[in-house]
């Protein structure tokens, strides 16, 4: 109530006369607030005409990603812009080290009965002179506009995906919850953009071209000096090895809290693609804090027992104690289940 | 950047209606009343507030649907009008681990209020430094229940803890639980009808003193884990009451604390410098007094660095009292020792109960002395639980290290 005010007054005291309808009609490419942020998505300028098409502005390209996050089977339209004179060196140790004044940009969108599609929200994470700023703007109904949310919301939506119906109470993340997962230490962190899941090709505007070639040539990152570029795989495709399918989905669906620098740092339990230690991969690892969470199991992981294994337990559960992810889903993500179940039945 | 600027002005201005001109002028005073505004008033206060800011909840019920969360902030007072008058009601709660959660903080506040039926942890603190709790309460309202959160009031990874006169009640882990932390007073607090009353696990520098704990399934637990970020070490329990925790343990399988048998008055897992003394230990009528080993649990801890064997362990000068009922429910580590003990070696559940399993420094200094046994459990059978028990309490008659009391400053509140 008291942000929709405050939203109401901003209105108010915008609408009396500010260049605001000026820069929306001459685009001049994207917008970067060095300190503060903007109300509204539009005024960051990242995209041109309607801006429920979401076509780039100059300067802003669009990327997928090898293996994704489980969102409620969101379907997600991501860009980056990067300053114009700046680039990203090349590292396959960690998530790349974006610039000052990078934006990256995550539009969360579902695909209604109807077959239109509805934005809900787009996240973006502002690289600013304090480090990372994670933002959330959320899309009116008549998608003409999406406003800065910092409290979050739950809206009630149906949708198709995968050529299923769900009704699904979408949880639109507070601005906590949004550090909760890009905790890295004390600072805040991107998670997606990591060359092992960025090295894809990926159909631009003006044809099919590898990712990283086409920043390498838009000069928004390095070029590597060596020619092995390591990859992580599409978690869905079953033509990867089941091992490196799991580790994967693993990495990238719970490696943002369950690593050192994370905020499951307590658990002890790190789902790192790169982690080998047995303990703190859960291999019989008691759990830790788990409440109704062990499900009356007694280890993290037993090999060639999924059912007596508690990740497997708590990520095919939606009681709030019990699963996990704890914030990012409200649905269970059956074809995960399904491949962390298949890889845990495998290990000898 | 002028439209933030005025947003927050114009929060401001409509705060300023609540502010609060007295003794605390130069504090800023954000007030929350009940209601379906609340929800988003409170989330918004913990995003927005900067130093030096009371959050305060005025008397009333609060139903909220989701966690709150307040992350990255400094000297923070999240106050309520009383423990019995201030109730934050989570029982509809959708989403989170725990109803509040407070992240990456320094000098923080909790008082005056009591958080009630999360779904998960009631108040967890992570990863921050001069933490505080008063007069809070954290419930799980009914019958105590395996389907209850685990923690009541949960500081983990933190530095310089008060918890001081609080509340626990119906926590299927620990009601008070202090995890990971280095510095740490725990005093004058009541805990009741949890599985463990008070917990301390891999700790380092904590007192507990002048606490009650009644009716759990063990009073106090001091206890040292594999596998996590620090291993503690250090602890004096002194000048509480912790009688008839004969409570049946409801845990959810698996957790450690499911291990523990009704009837545990203190009990010691794998740690080291630990001193118990001036308690009144009463009516625990599994013992009044526990060492154990992790090896006990579980002979694979996985971790090279762990050392499973308790050590430094000082008794001396506590009350104790055996008058109470042995619950016959216990797990079946419990049961395979009350077997040991009542069929193979004719004895009754003692006041200090030791698995013996360690080449550790133990010292009891107690007058009258109360009974004792070892269970030697390196020679126990486990087919049939038999084998010969070990009462002779005067090799443990010796002067244990008296360990220095915790000394920090903590945020709005004096040791």
């Amino acid at each position: 109530m008291i942000r929709l005010l405050s939203v109401l007054i901003l209105l108010g005291i915008f609408s009396a006369g500010c260049s605001e309808d000026e820069s929306a009609t001459s685009p001049t490419g994207p917008l970067f607030p060095e300190s503060q942020v903007f109300e509204k998505l539009s005024d960051y300028r990242l995209f041109e005409g309607s801006l429920a098409d979401l076509q780039p502005a100059e300067g802003v390209l669009p990327y997928d990603l090898n293996s994704p996050l489980f969102t409620d089977h969101a379907s997600k339209l991501r860009f980056v812009y990067v300053p114009k004179g700046n680039f990203v060196s090349y590292d396959t140790t960690d998530v790349l080290s974006f610039p000052k004044g990078t934006i990256l940009v995550k539009n969360f969108y579902y695909t209604l009965e109807s077959g239109e599609d509805f934005i809900i929200e787009t996240r973006l994470l502002l690289h600013q002179n304090n480090g990372w700023n994670l933002e959330v703007y959320e899309w009116n109904d008549e998608q003409t506009e999406a406003y800065r949310n910092i409290i979050g919301n739950t809206k009630t939506l149906s949708f198709v995906a995968n050529g299923q119906s769900y009704t699904v109470d979408y949880v639109i993340p507070n601005k906590n919850q949004c550090k909760n997962c890009h905790a890295r230490g004390n600072d805040e962190k991107p998670i997606g953009p990591v060359v092992q899941n960025l090295n894809k090709n990926y159909s631009y505007s003006d044809g099919v071209e590898n990712q990283l070639t086409k920043w390498i040539e838009a000069g928004i990152l390095e070029q590597p000096n060596h020619k092995e570029i390591p990859t992580w795989a599409d978690y869905t495709d079953e033509s990867k090895s089941l091992n490196d399918r799991a580790r994967v989905y693993l990495e990238v669906n719970c490696a943002h809290c369950h690593q050192r620098n994370g905020s499951a740092y307590n658990s002890g339990l790190f789902l790192n693609y790169y982690n080998t230690d047995s303990l703190s991969l859960g291999f019989n690892k008691t759990p830790v804090a788990a409440g109704a969470g062990s499900g009356g199991l007694d280890y993290v992981i037993v090999k060639g027992n999924a059912d007596a294994s508690i990740l497997h337990f708590r990520m095919n559960s939606t009681k709030t104690e019990v699963m996990m992810p704890e914030l990012g889903r409200t649905l269970i993500d059956e074809e995960g289940v399904a491949l962390i179940r298949e890889w845990i039945n495998s290990l000898e | 950047m002028k439209q933030l600027n005025l947003s927050l002005l114009a929060l401001f201005l409509l705060f300023l209606g609540a502010c609060d001109d007295d003794d605390e002028g130069s504090r800023n005073r954000i007030v929350i009343s009940p209601g379906p505004d609340a929800q988003a008033e409170v989330q918004t206060a913990f995003i927005e507030a900067n130093a030096g800011t009371d959050i305060v909840f005025e008397a009333g019920t609060y139903n909220f649907t989701s966690q709150l969360s307040i992350d990255d902030k400094n000297d923070i007072r999240i106050l309520g009008a009383g423990r019995e008058s201030t109730i934050l009601n989570f029982s509809q709660q959708t989403g989170g681990g725990e109803g509040l959660l407070a992240t990456n903080c320094e000098n923080i506040l909790f008082q005056d209020f009591t958080i009630e039926d999360t779904d998960g942890d009631a108040l967890k603190t992570r990863d921050c430094d001069f933490v505080t709790f008063l007069n809070v309460g954290t419930v799980w309202s009914g019958t105590p229940s395996t389907d209850n959160g685990a923690y009541g009031l949960y500081p983990v990874l933190c530095t310089n803890v008060l918890i001081d006169n609080c509340y626990a009640y119906g926590a299927s882990d620990a009601g008070i639980y202090v995890g990971q932390t280095t510095n740490a007073v725990v005093r004058n607090s009541t805990a009741e009808g949890n599985v463990a009353g008070i917990e301390i696990e891999n700790t380092i520098n904590a007192d507990v003193y002048g606490n009650t704990a009644t009716d759990n399934t063990g009073g106090i637990l001091i206890f040292d884990l594999p596998g996590l970020s620090q291993y503690g070490n250090t602890c004096r329990v002194f000048n509480n009451t912790v009688s008839d925790n004969n409570r049946t343990n409801f845990a959810p399988a698996g957790n450690v604390v499911a291990e523990v048998p009704a009837g545990t008055g203190i009990m010691m897992l794998s740690t080291r410098k630990v001193e118990i003394f001036d308690n009144d230990l009463l009516d625990n009528m599994f013992a009044n007094i526990i060492a154990a080993s992790y090896l006990i649990i579980n002979d694979n801890p996985g971790d090279p660095d762990y050392v499973a064997f308790w050590n430094e362990i000082y008794v001396h000068d506590n009350t104790y009292s055996r008058n109470g009922t042995y619950n016959q429910n216990q797990n079946q580590t419990a049961m395979c020792i009350n077997t040991f003990i009542e069929t193979w070696n004719e004895l009754e559940q003692p006041d200090i109960l030791i698995d013996g399993i360690t080449g550790g420094a133990f010292c009891i200094k107690e007058t009258p002395s109360p009974s004792f046994i070892n269970v030697d459990a390196f020679n126990l059978d486990t087919s049939d639980c038999s084998g010969t028990a070990k009462t002779d309490l005067s090799i443990y008659d010796c002067e244990g290290e008296v360990l220095p009391a915790v000394s920090f400053d903590p945020y709005g509140a004096s040791l």
